[in-house]
């Protein structure tokens, strides 16, 4: 099976879990035919974060580098103890040092002679004829822009997703909060992509309970770790031919956006354990 | 970064005769008696909606082409004045175009946080203008959908509004009614959309912390 990564370079490249994913292909006999970049840079996020918040809301979001992240929360992405919940429960869990910062998928790419690529836009026309002269078998979506429907048509198999939330309940942004929020199962969801938002043939789902001191921060690091023994799971399905489509009606969920800072900072006291140690993760807002 | 902001913004901005400051963490810690009492010194707290008869259509498409009608644009602040009559509408027609209409705006706003001043055929924004004030009164829209569905979509989209236009404050506390455009409405009827936005945001926020939220 011939596999293109699809990922964002500089920034979101030096990912535990892109390394775990891409040291999984390797170890299942599926090294990557390539891995290609959009470009992604501080300068770009700034002018997105400009055009979003205004100029006094970027100020504040670049300075506090991103808003929703809470200093000095200890399941911080940025923290030392959110390493610790990623790299012991992933498959390939020594993929990364408990300390430092994990190795970057273009520096993994290359050290294994896999051919790393940078366009300025997956969606555009340089990458459209790159990826028609890799003619792959399977495009694997690694955090990027929405992917449009001619990059879409050009693998044999499909673009594969990990979504992380369930589906078709729960589409779109910042599922696994919402997931939360209305009480339904948190988990991962790997799935073909398909027009629409969230809509292709569904995979593989892999829930994960909600521990007492789960922080949203903490169950994101949760779905990156199922999302790698997800994807791992499904390319072996499908390399060996077992691999079951489920087809979702899109009218059996709904598509959510990005959840606002308000929801979150209560979404997040919800988490927190109660005086008898149970979690507060139930809806009491929809 | 406030002074740099309120150059750049200052040429648009329209007072807002209340307190109103950024929190420390993307919140919103507005006064919410100062929102209620400038609405209330008005006598618009909850101004009845327009009387509008029910759509012909009840599909965003065709809801579009009607109010296009002979022109070439349809006005957000239009489509929002459409919609928050449609809503309560006796007629489950027009209440099933009021949200379709709803919808869309809130779909619009969410996926490209930018809300055009005017709309062309097809939902195509007519120029680059937008309409800040038009936003305030589509989420007072999304807040009474709210409250009537219980579907937090409603509610999150109407926070993610008035932050955006909070996020865009300066430190007067005065807001902006437009962008790139001559506003297209009076000043109080803007800061009037402001307000209300603003009052019934955190009287949602205040329904979702004490589980009343219908």
């Amino acid at each position: 099976v011939r596999i293109v990564l699809l990922s964002r370079f500089p920034r979101f490249d030096r990912l535990a879990w892109k390394a775990d994913l891409f040291r999984g292909m390797c170890e299942l006999g599926l090294k990557p035919q390539a891995v290609i970049y959009d470009s992604c840079s501080w300068s770009e996020q700034a002018a997105e974060a400009f055009r979003r918040f205004g100029p006094g809301g970027a100020a504040r979001k670049l300075l506090r580098r991103g808003g929703e992240v809470h200093a000095g929360d200890p399941a911080s992405p940025r923290s030392g103890a959110q390493r610790s919940v990623v790299y012991p429960g992933a498959r390939h869990g020594n993929a990364a040092p408990a300390h430092g910062k994990p190795p970057r998928l273009e520096r993994l790419a290359r050290d294994a002679a896999v051919p790393v690529h940078q366009v300025p836009s997956h969606n555009q026309p340089e990458c459209l004829e790159l990826l028609r002269a890799l003619s792959p078998d399977l495009i694997l979506l690694l955090g990027t822009r929405i992917i449009r429907k001619p990059v879409l048509e050009i693998p044999r198999i499909g673009v594969l997703n990990p979504h992380y939330g369930p589906l078709p309940e729960v589409r779109g942004m910042n599922a696994t909060e919402w997931a939360v929020w209305l009480g339904k199962p948190t988990g991962v969801t790997i799935h073909f992509v398909a027009p629409g938002i969230d809509q292709g043939d569904i995979l593989h789902f892999e829930p994960f309970p909600i521990d007492p001191g789960d922080s949203p921060a903490m169950l994101r690091a949760k779905c990156q770790t199922v999302a790698v023994r997800g994807f791992l799971k499904v390319l072996a399905d499908l390399d060996s031919g077992v691999a079951i489509r489920r087809p979702q009606r899109p009218e059996d969920g709904r598509q959510y956006y990005t959840m606002n800072v308000a929801l979150k900072r209560r979404l997040a006291n919800r988490l927190r354990p109660s005086d008898a140690g149970t979690v507060h993760g139930e809806s009491t807002g929809s | 970064v406030s002074r740099l902001s309120d150059a750049v913004l200052d040429w648009k901005r329209r007072a807002l005769p209340f307190e109103s400051v950024i929190g420390d963490e993307g919140g919103f810690p507005v006064s919410l008696e100062a929102a209620r009492a400038w609405l209330r010194a008005r006598g618009v707290s909850d101004p009845a909606p327009v009387s509008l008869p029910p759509p012909a259509h009840e599909d965003e498409d065709g809801i579009l082409a009607e109010v296009i009608g002979s022109g070439q644009v349809a006005s957000a602040e239009d489509l929002a004045t459409r919609a928050e009559a449609w809503i309560d509408h006796a007629d489950p027609r027009a209440r099933r175009a009021g949200e379709a209409l709803a919808a869309r705006l809130m779909r619009r706003f969410e996926i490209t946080k930018r809300f055009p001043a005017a709309y062309g055929p097809g939902w195509k924004s007519a120029g680059s203008g937008e309409s800040w004030a038009a936003l305030a009164h589509a989420g007072v829209v999304w807040l009474k959908l709210w409250r009537r569905d219980d579907d937090v979509r409603w509610l999150n989209a109407a926070l993610n509004a008035a932050m955006f236009l909070l996020a865009r404050q300066g430190g007067s506390g005065a807001l902006p009614a437009g962008h790139r455009l001559p506003g297209t409405m009076d000043d109080t009827a803007a800061t009037m959309h402001y307000a209300r936005l603003i009052a019934a945001a955190m009287d949602g926020l205040q329904r979702v912390d004490t589980g009343d939220t219908v």
